[in-house]
């Protein structure tokens, strides 16, 4: 069963990264189901937002680790399981050839001419300033406009864009029997989302109404309420910005309208919190680049509980999610904690242990290795030559001890892999942790400090067992969970059991780095 | 610590207790190594013996001594292992030396000084080298010479 997940305006394409992030680790994945693809579309009409354009180079990392992986050993391990196509990214403005103002699309000048009226009505909708704006920064925290932006989309008109190529893809998929399902996600406080969101939903549900298997097809969307806010800075006085304090009266009249008119989806997740986090004020583009929040995680899950859901001919049954404690976040405040046996915490404390050793200590010593020669090299780590050949020499040589099955290390290839895996880890941790620094909220999941910076960073050997914070582990078992005797596991494994190379290895560790309370 | 590691060193030592305790008297005894300036028994009672003991004893001790120190090393990287390189071949002075000593203090045949010699130095890799090759607890397996090619062929890949 494949997802589609259409992320709509900057909160939109935070909600991807964390969506892309959990198929990574294989939170994504139907275990029923041996097609395992997340399509993902960005919807942004600011095309240069910094939140959007990090997304994006998380989703190119992701491509370029899964693609290390061959088809044999893929699903062995939740890692790298699920294949991610994106679609890219579409602008309402993608067709515009004027300028990017709300006056210029609806031909405003045009309009007071001819049709003098609906001037004047234009006129009462909106001020001269939206009128005016530029908005090629995304629509300025103003669902007005941007509703009326996106009510000019037409998406039997868009076959060779993205929209059509995405929902070519779906229909194909429905009439093949292989009942697809679609997700949006964004902000309902802001501009793109507020405005996007119902209007997308509706359009993608009037399009697939054609055919029998297509409207089946269910429609979830995950609306994001406030959860940050931000200070205007003096200079932007004189420019139109979305305002913060507007957040909460803007999602009310939202809320009205989705619970009056807005009846396309089959699932809708309602994420929100109290305390709203600060974040530093844009008005768009590159300096738009708000941190991860754990509010995404939970978008991510609610994703991944609207993948796996079974689907209901009734009226969807609500789900409710809530924490114990006011400005604390635990493994027992995520989704299906005590229902699906600690799924979530096994995926995450894997991922995370893993990206931590390799960063800390493999990748560090396959430079060394680049650096002193293989031939020294594997006889300081005896691991080495379960996955690379080793160099031989004199009597090894005669004696034919050479394993020709294994991996050149010096192979540009491998050194290519070695980097793509490292980049990866160095992505994945920078979510985590970003997840973690929300100064309202105490987000009690891991011990962060020791996953910073750890390029050139000298490790305990004891770090690894305190990494995952509520661990159930006794001292015992914590004594024994330390990066030597990962390395001692991998010196013992069974050949290629997950692969050969960089790639064979990283895969085992991975394995090994599974902890089951 | 690896049960059949400790097994091997077992069974290498008690080959090489046998070479040295057994064979190589015998050698001396049947005249094979032919001793003109002393009495063949008498010279393996009062001196080869004591020499032999004192080589076997540092040999096994040098051995244990790097099997349960490197076993309780706490390495996190490869550079950490081959710090324990040096500590080896410090080790390895240890029945070196003992050679020199059993020779000066219990031999006094110069037609045995070089065949003795010879021998205890065949002792020692028997004793000290074979063991510590075969059988270094991971990761610091392959650090004694010979060690990367001897494990690899006596291990199944």
């Amino acid at each position: 069963m494949s997802l589609y997940v259409i992320g709509v305006g900057g909160t939109g394409a935070k909600c991807l990264e964390s969506i892309a992030n959990l198929a990574a680790i294989g939170l994504l994945s139907d275990p029923d189901s041996s097609d395992q693809t997340l399509n993902l579309l960005y919807v942004d009409a600011d095309e240069t937002n910094g939140s959007l354009e990090r997304a994006r180079s998380s989703l190119s990392v992701y491509e370029r680790c899964f693609n290390l992986c061959d088809e044999q050993h893929r699903q062995k391990l939740p890692w790298m399981r699920t294949q991610i196509r994106s679609f890219g990214l579409w602008s309402p403005f993608s067709r515009v050839t004027t300028d990017k103002k709300l006056g210029s699309l609806f031909g405003y000048d045009t309009l007071k001419q001819n049709a003098p009226n609906l001037g004047h009505l234009f006129d009462v909708l909106f001020t001269k300033e939206e009128r005016e704006a530029t908005l090629d920064v995304g629509f300025r925290g103003r669902p007005a406009i941007g509703s009326a932006v996106m009510s000019q989309v037409n998406l039997t008109r868009l076959d060779e864009e993205a929209w059509g190529q995405f929902i070519k893809q779906l229909q194909t998929e429905a009439s093949g029997g292989k009942m697809p399902k679609v997700l949006l996600c964004g902000s309902i406080f802001g501009g793109t989302g507020a405005s996007g969101l119902p209007t997308l939903g509706r359009l993608i549900a009037d399009r697939l109404e054609g055919k029998e298997k297509e409207k089946e097809i269910p429609i979830g969307c995950i609306f994001l309420l406030p959860y940050f806010s931000f200070t205007p800075s003096s200079k932007s006085e004189d420019e139109m910005f979305a305002h913060a304090d507007q957040f909460l009266i803007n999602t009310e009249a939202a809320l009205q309208y989705y619970l009056t008119q807005a009846n396309s989806f089959n699932a809708v997740y309602l994420l929100g919190n109290q305390s709203l986090s600060q974040v530093e004020f844009s008005i768009g583009k590159q300096t738009q680049r708000n941190q991860p929040h754990f509010m995404e995680l939970y978008a991510g899950l609610a994703a991944r509980h609207f993948l796996l859901a079974p689907p209901s001919s009734e009226q969807p049954a609500v789900a409710l999610v809530s924490r114990q404690r006011q400005g604390r976040i635990t493994w027992q405040d995520l989704p299906d904690y005590a229902s699906q046996g600690k799924d979530v915490r096994i995926r995450l404390s894997t991922a995370t242990r893993f990206a931590y050793v390799w960063l800390a200590n493999i990748a560090p010593e396959l430079e060394r290795a680049r650096t002193i020669g293989i031939g020294r090299f594997q006889r300081e780590a005896p691991w080495f030559i379960q996955f690379f050949q080793p160099k031989v020499s004199g009597i090894s040589k005669m004696m034919n001890l050479s394993a020709d099955a294994l991996a050149d290390f010096n192979d540009p290839k491998e050194q290519q892999a070695i980097a793509t895996i490292s980049e990866w880890c160095q992505d994945y941790l920078r979510w985590l942790t970003d997840l973690h620094q929300c100064n309202e909220e105490t987000i009690d999941l891991f011990n962060t400090e020791p996953l910073k910076d750890l390029t050139g960073k000298v490790v305990k050997a004891d770090e690894l067992a305190q990494l995952i914070k509520g661990t159930q582990l006794d001292r015992s078992q914590m004594s024994k969970d330390t990066i030597p005797n990962l390395k001692l596991a991998l010196d013992s494994q069974a050949p290629h059991a997950y692969g050969k190379g960089a790639v064979g290895l990283a895969r085992t560790l991975y394995a090994l780095c599974e902890i089951r309370t | 610590m690896n049960v059949f590691e400790l097994v091997r060193i077992i069974a290498i030592t008690i080959l090489g207790c046998i070479l040295m305790f057994a064979v190589q008297p015998w050698l001396y005894q049947s005249q094979t190594l032919f001793l003109a300036d002393v009495a063949p028994e008498a010279w393996v009672a009062d001196e080869y013996m004591p020499g032999a003991y004192l080589v076997a004893a540092v040999s096994i001790i040098g051995t244990l001594l790097w099997y349960f120190c490197s076993s309780g090393a706490r390495i996190l990287t490869s550079q950490d292992t081959s710090r324990w390189r040096l500590f080896w071949w410090i080790v390895f002075l240890m029945p070196l030396l003992s050679i020199g000593g059993a020779l000066y203090f219990f031999n006094k045949s110069r037609d045995a000084l070089l065949s003795v010699a010879f021998l205890y130095v065949f002792d020692i890799f028997f004793l000290f080298w074979l063991p510590t090759a075969t059988s270094s607890p991971a990761p610091t397996k392959f650090l004694p010479p010979g060690a990367f090619v001897l494990r690899r062929l006596s291990e199944p890949s």
